[in-house]
């Protein structure tokens, strides 16, 4: 309520500042009938953005350092790309590494969790005062929908960590989903509430909210509000809710994707993305490997392996991955060294790894260089921001354009990075 | 850029209030009463690398420099601070008008800028912020300090290039047309740039939207525009609409994932010279019967037909047929992993 009260204060302001955006932040169809659009034409429509929470280890992943004291028992593999290995579990990715750019000289200055995964997210570092969007709020805001009756962002599994809309309004923010297997829960009519019943509700509804609407229909909260529920009836009404349904997925395809959380949800992913939803993130846990690395390594790495491959192959077979952009990103990476008696790595965000495929992306090229040991960026440092603005740069989203808060403070949406020309076919 | 346009006005708007805004925008002179508010307000920060009493050098903050022509419209780290004429996209405007708790609020050490010295401030950039005879430092522009230039040329993709040979002699379309398609449920965005009309994406986004006749004749209407088309989940008379995109002259992609059609009208479509990719994935009517139709599709590059009915013997027939173009059926997807569960069971 405070916070409420709070902006109405400022409604003159909000108001004009809302009316003279309409138009051009992407807000609603233009009245030519061009979509908004982003200021030019990317490589790229979508993104599915795959998240490994915690840190993952760039040595016994995509960076490894075949001969080095700092590999422990983690082994490398040629790849279908002639300067490219990577650790030995991801056999099925080896003849798919034409496919994806790995870009090996990533370094953060963030090196807690928390603050790592804001940074990564939004370009920003983290400060008291403001929330930033993340890519996917950006796109949101900037492109629009591809599909009107679907959310145009959406985050499966686990915490929704650093994947907020920030500043801007509440629409922009990422749809959660939990378990993917469970799709989008409550969004059919219970048994006992008729289509009829259904409307009643919804208009009186209205006729109760009119007069305050009226009013102050032009505060932000006040429209976010009434517009959740528009979009929420709007999407229960929707043929593509059945994009939400892994049950309606074929089962060898199903099988394929992996059977944990992580490859159902990016299974999810595929399918929300086919149906024009633009960003989808998914977030994997567990890569916080402070102790008993190389264990943790046997386990996760497989499965990221053969989610990672099916879905690169299944888009491809589809027809979509030359405008679907796939990133695989984490925090930071791990220490070279192998802390004794734990048997594990602890956090470096020094030097890291990150991949990119499709969207437009070269594949089948290492961009950038760490030491012998995988210490220190020596060759073409990529920065969080150059990172972003180069996924950025592929989605058509002008990276130099300064946008305002509502608090009138300019931002970019990949703060000062750079496009990494390089990267693009 | 709306919203700094409109964040500029409010603020002239708010001094307007006050009173301060003189009757006449007078143009200021830089030197007698621009120069001497940089002097007291900016230079302690922004200007030359230089070496303190403690002998620790002290680099201009943020990469900029104001205390030279050269430096000032050179910009910082982050690019150019003035647009001259335009506050709106002037950043050392924004960053001396924000509130003064803002952390990018500037001058960041010591006394803002006064009420009187903003006003000066800003009738400087809107007149298009002349420096008169003023040249002030004129050393080179360091590269130290500054960010690294920007990694190569942005290329364009390759599909821009083919669209931009396609679109010569091109006109704009009508607007009216787009919005007669967009009116009956399409989403047209432009393919070049964004300010670029002459060649179209035209997507029908929702899951089973029937194509009727006013579709087909609003698409009509932009015929020589349409380069890619975007059918997905489409229902529509096949024989109809394939006829209407038989005459567009410039369709390059065609997109018919899941569509409901049986493929007997893909014939047509062998007269579109500039057709590269074909995506019939998932189009469970289209059988073998469709592979002569196809077959005549020889400027295709890419054809998706994982998921149809054709059959092993059908694809083979097909490659061969098309010996340029990428026929892509079902992937050979990793096997699942060893002890894996079925994913139904959590």
């Amino acid at each position: 309520m405070k916070r409420l009260a709070h902006s109405l204060d400022e409604l003159d302001r909000r108001a004009f500042l809302r009316r003279s955006a309409a138009g051009l932040l992407g807000v609603g169809l233009a009245p030519d009938g061009l979509l908004p659009h982003p200021s030019r034409v990317g490589t790229a429509r979508r993104v599915i953005y795959l998240y490994m929470s915690g840190g993952m280890s760039h040595l016994d992943t995509f960076d490894p350092k075949p001969g080095s004291e700092v590999m422990g028992p983690t082994e490398a593999i040629p790849t279908r790309a002639d300067d490219v290995s990577i650790g030995a579990h991801f056999r099925n990715l080896a003849p798919l590494m034409d496919r994806v750019a790995v870009v090996s000289s990533m370094s953060s200055n963030q090196g807690a969790h928390v603050q790592g995964r804001y940074f990564m997210h939004t370009s920003y570092t983290m400060r008291g005062t403001i929330r930033h969007p993340t890519l996917g709020a950006w796109l949101s805001q900037l492109a629009g929908a591809d599909n009107p009756t679907l959310p145009p962002h959406v985050a499966v599994g686990g915490d929704v960590y650093g994947a907020s809309g920030g500043f801007l309004e509440s629409r922009h923010y990422p749809l959660p989903i939990g378990n993917p297997s469970d799709g989008l829960r409550n969004a059919h009519l219970p048994a006992t509430v008729s289509e009829e019943r259904f409307h009643q509700r919804m208009d009186r509804l209205a006729a109760m909210n009119a007069a305050f609407e009226e009013r102050y229909g032009g505060q932000k909260l006040v429209r976010s509000y009434a517009e959740a529920y528009d979009q929420a009836v709007e999407l229960m009404r929707s043929d593509d809710l059945t994009a939400f349904d892994l049950e309606a997925e074929p089962e060898p395809i199903r099988a394929a994707y992996g059977q944990g959380r992580f490859g159902q949800g990016v299974l999810l992913a595929r399918r929300l993305c086919e149906r024009g939803v633009r960003f989808v993130e998914v977030t994997d846990g567990g890569w916080d490997t402070h102790v008993e690395n190389f264990d943790a390594m046997d386990e996760k790495l497989p499965s990221l392996d053969q989610t990672l491959a099916t879905l690169l192959l299944d888009l491809e077979a589809r027809g979509m991955l030359e405008d679907t952009l796939v990133v695989l990103a984490t925090e930071f990476g791990r220490t070279p060294e192998i802390v004794s008696g734990r048997n594990g790595r602890n956090h470096h965000p020094k030097a890291f790894s990150c991949l990119l495929a499709g969207g437009g992306i070269r594949g089948g090229q290492r961009y950038g260089q760490t030491d012998e040991r995988g210490e220190e960026v020596v060759d073409r440092k990529v920065t969080v921001p150059d990172f972003n603005a180069t996924i950025a740069h592929a989605l058509g989203l002008d990276v130099e354009k300064v946008h305002q808060s509502p608090t009138g403070r300019p931002f970019q949406v990949a703060d000062k990075g750079r496009p990494i020309a390089e990267l693009f076919a | 850029m709306s919203g700094l346009r409109a964040l500029a006005f409010a603020a002239g708007a708010a001094w307007a209030l006050a009173g301060l805004v003189p009757a006449q925008d007078s143009v200021p002179d830089f030197a007698r009463e621009v120069l001497p508010i940089l002097e007291r307000r900016c230079f302690r920060c922004h200007k030359a690398a230089e070496t303190d009493t403690s002998g620790k050098v002290q680099k201009p903050k943020g990469g900029l420099r104001l205390d030279g022509r050269v430096h000032f419209l050179r910009g910082g780290d982050g690019g150019p601070v003035l647009v001259p004429g335009i506050l709106e996209d002037s950043e050392i405007f924004l960053r001396v008008t924000l509130p003064a708790d803002d952390p990018d609020y500037m001058p960041s050490k010591g006394e803002g800028l006064s009420a009187e010295e903003l006003q000066i401030f800003r009738r400087w950039i809107a007149s298009g912020a002349g420096f008169g005879d003023w040249q002030g430092a004129t050393d080179a522009p360091a590269a130290e300090g500054s960010s690294p230039p920007a990694d190569g040329v942005l290329p364009t993709p390759s599909r821009i290039r083919t669209y931009e040979i396609l679109a010569e002699g091109v006109a704009q379309p009508p607007q009216a047309l787009i919005e007669k398609l967009a009116r009956l449920g399409a989403l047209v965005h432009p393919v070049l740039a964004a300010e670029d009309r002459r060649l179209l994406r035209v997507a029908f986004p929702s899951g089973s939207t029937a194509i009727g006749r006013d579709q087909i004749a609003a698409l009509a209407g932009l015929r020589g525009h349409v380069a890619e088309i975007d059918l997905a989940r489409t229902t529509f008379d096949e024989n109809a609409l394939f006829s209407e995109l038989a005459r567009m002259p410039r369709l390059v992609r065609i997109d018919l994932r899941e569509a409901t059609i049986d493929g007997s009208a893909l014939h047509r479509l062998g007269d579109l010279q500039h057709l590269d990719v074909l995506n019939l994935f998932g189009c469970r009517g289209v059988t073998d019967d469709a592979i002569q139709g196809l077959s005549t599709l020889t400027s295709l590059s890419q054809l998706h037909v994982w998921q149809t009915r054709i059959s092993e013997a059908g694809l083979a027939e097909l490659r061969s047929a098309l010996p340029g173009t990428r026929v892509v059926g079902a992937p050979a997807l990793p096997t699942p992993l060893p002890g894996a569960e079925s994913p139904r069971r959590r």
